[in-house]
């Protein structure tokens, strides 16, 4: 099986008559995902890939019982769309949006906390179950069912990974990119609670990169916790160009994190496998399962 | 995007700070009118470059007349100024802040931003401002206090109150300063920052609060819709070109030899790292976006390519998302039609269009070699150098 979707999953598509909801909702239906409807303000009554098109997420969730719903719109009008998404109670919301305002993300972050759902992205690959279901813009050719979890906060490097996994024989149970914004829905912790529970999932692989402080939350959680999988764990930038900076604020509040060195003591300490290498992430997975 | 201090100090008039009287100036001869149009026994003179730590490298001057401004802003402007956030080749002055000079009792240190590990707005004051703030809050933890702000509520006013005692304030002047946070965090929420911060915030020996330098940060994600920004970026853009190309990539020039065309940041960032454990040396920081034209790719090939040092260049595509392999190679094969690389090209495509990409390749003449995987580029790259 998978986490947070499966074969049943019944999934919207807000901006559906855009070029990229159109592209990658055909694409889904290919796939055999679920797709059963499109919500665009405005163009509700009227057909898209032969899919219903809903004004608002309220009247699509109870026309056809989605329980997610992907997001291509534009960044202007992502903020809202999100909302109105939480509000009808989707519990999966999953936005590709490139570009969001980050003050609009604090914002969505403060109402889910208080909500029924749960968001992956924005600027996010998305979600796909291999041979399930495909929420998002992933190359969906790549990825082969089988018992590793994979999270993700890079996109490309996430194929890449996927490709040595396969390469080695590893299939996936669910893939996850949550994106790589300063302020995310769903976190390296969040993904890791429901690997453990999955019984369908034996392993899970993080990929990390430099910034923020993803890898150490994650950690910190499995440190604290008994957690019963192994993890393993790349962080990408041992060598990045150094950030530009400006004032005092940003070296206040970070000292001590976003770098890669630390992030990789901190998950050696709390038991994961680190990979020091890019090439060699499939082989090191199929060691800690083996 | 990072602002100006005389634009940020422009901007937050608005929101009800108060500065010194005080105005830009891009030559020497402005210098002197900004001077005489100001009532002061001495004037401030700063060089305006999009970096911290002015103060300590020269960037911060007190001229006592008119002509003592002039030749300060002759000597600093068209001139480099390197501090501790500049980077070695420092940054050029082409504009000064020509302020009011005040007597100063103390500084304090307040700044509204957004944490970026808590991901919240939060307010951070010390007790002690100026450039030795970092120093200061490294070395002693109690040094700083720390706010939790909510994006659409006001700042809780008996925690403000609080934190005006904490800073020693007391009557007006701790009304003053509860009234400075609140308007920070209008201001952040309003404007689309990031950061800003007040450093130093001045108790003047005339028992004013005064913000003597502004440093400012807002979110490119939310220019749109901000058409009061549009000036402030067109100056500021130039200045930005320099480290990120505005034409849909990130580039930064490194000091290695192997040029690198990479698709997303994080396998850019994961093939740099491959380069280093195998002791070769990266040209550069750059990754093709998802959304990546043919023409895109073209240009960031050609600002790749300008780099006269390269040994190699190295194309690492994973296909995927909206960016597919025979984009990638039709770009290469654009930039290579206007100027032919002649440098060895090692290309190693994997994912969506991965085929369609090495045919359009070995249909050109361009010469290159095919790397199936990263380990086998590596080991390409090895033998060439």
């Amino acid at each position: 099986m998978s986490i947070l979707i499966d074969s049943r999953t019944r999934v919207l598509c807000q901006g559906i008559t855009g070029y990229r909801g159109s592209f990658f909702s055909h694409r889904a239906i290919e796939y055999g995902t679920r797709i059963v409807g499109g919500v665009v303000p405005g163009r509700g009554g009227q057909k898209h890939l032969n899919l219903p098109v809903f004004d608002t997420v309220r009247e699509a969730r109870e026309a056809t019982g989605a329980t997610a719903s992907v997001l291509f719109v534009p960044p202007r009008a992502a903020q809202n769309a999100v909302m109105e998404a939480i509000d009808a109670d989707i519990e999966l919301i999953v936005c590709i949006t490139e570009g969001v305002p980050i003050l609009d993300m604090v914002r969505i972050k403060e109402r889910l906390k208080n909500s029924n759902s749960r968001m992956i992205g924005p600027n996010c690959p998305g979600i796909i179950a291999p041979g399930q279901c495909n929420i998002g813009i992933m190359p969906t050719s790549i990825y082969q069912p089988g018992r590793i979890g994979i999270v993700s906060r890079s996109g490309t490097l996430f194929y890449e990974a996927v490709n040595q996994l396969c390469s080695d024989g590893l299939g996936q149970s669910t893939c996850i990119g949550i994106g790589a914004d300063v302020v995310q829905g769903m976190s390296f912790v969040d993904c890791l609670k429901l690997f453990e529970n999955d019984p369908d999932t034996d392993a899970v692989l993080l990929i990390g990169e430099i910034g923020g402080a993803a890898e150490e939350e994650a950690a910190q959680f499995l440190s604290s916790n008994n957690y019963l999988k192994p993890v393993i764990a790349y962080v990408a930038g041992q060598n990045a160009p150094p950030d530009r900076r400006m004032g005092h604020s940003g070296a206040i509040i970070s000292a001590g994190l976003g770098g890669t060195q630390k992030k990789m003591e901190a998950l050696r300490d709390a038991g994961v496998v680190v990979i020091d290498s890019p090439v060699e992430i499939g082989r090191t997975v199929r060691n800690a399962v083996r | 995007m990072f602002v100006h201090e005389y634009q940020a100090k422009k901007l937050l008039r608005q929101y009800g700070f108060s500065f010194p009287p005080g105005g830009v100036a891009f030559s020497s001869e402005e210098a002197v009118s900004v001077a005489k149009s100001i009532d002061a026994d001495s004037w401030v003179v700063k060089a305006q470059i999009l970096a911290g730590d002015r103060g300590r490298f020269g960037g911060v001057k007190i001229a006592g007349s008119v002509s003592k401004v002039d030749t300060l802003a002759n000597d600093l402007i068209g001139s480099r100024l390197v501090t501790t956030q500049t980077g070695a080749d420092g940054l050029q002055v082409d504009a000064i802040y020509v302020e009011q000079g005040c007597e100063i009792e103390r500084e304090l240190y307040l700044a509204v931003l957004l944490d970026r590990y808590e991901r919240q707005l939060v307010l951070l004051a010390a007790k002690a401002g100026g450039s030795g703030i970092e120093t200061v809050v490294l070395e002693s933890s109690q040094a700083i206090e720390r706010i939790a702000l909510s994006i659409d509520e006001p700042p809780n006013e008996s925690e403000l109150s609080a934190l005006a005692e904490k800073m020693e304030l007391e009557g007006d002047l701790a009304s003053n300063y509860t009234e400075v946070c609140r308007n920070l965090h209008s201001a952040i929420v309003k404007l689309d920052a990031l950061m800003i911060e007040l450093n130093p915030l001045a108790v003047t020996s005339d028992g004013r609060l005064m913000s003597l330098d502004v440093k400012m940060e807002i979110d490119d994600n939310a220019l749109f819709r901000h058409a009061e920004f549009s000036e402030i970026r067109e100056i500021n853009q130039e200045s930005d070109r320099k480290l990120r190309a505005q034409t849909g990539y990130n580039y930064v020039r490194l000091d290695g030899d192997i040029g690198l065309l990479v698709s997303g940041a994080g396998l850019a960032l994961a093939t740099m790292d491959l380069l280093k454990l195998h002791h070769c040396e990266p040209a550069n920081f750059l990754d093709l976006p998802p959304i990546a034209s043919r023409s895109d790719v073209a240009n960031a090939c050609e600002t790749v390519l300008q780099n006269s040092s390269l040994k190699a260049l190295l194309v690492n595509v994973v296909g995927g998302g909206l960016a597919h392999c025979d984009t990638a190679a039709e770009g290469i094969l654009t930039a290579h039609k206007k100027t032919p690389i002649k440098i060895p090209v090692v290309v190693r495509f994997a994912g969506t269009k991965k085929e369609l990409g090495i045919t359009l390749l070995r249909n050109s003449k361009m010469p290159f070699q095919l790397a199936q995987t990263m380990s086998e580029a590596i080991d390409i790259l090895q033998k060439i150098r």
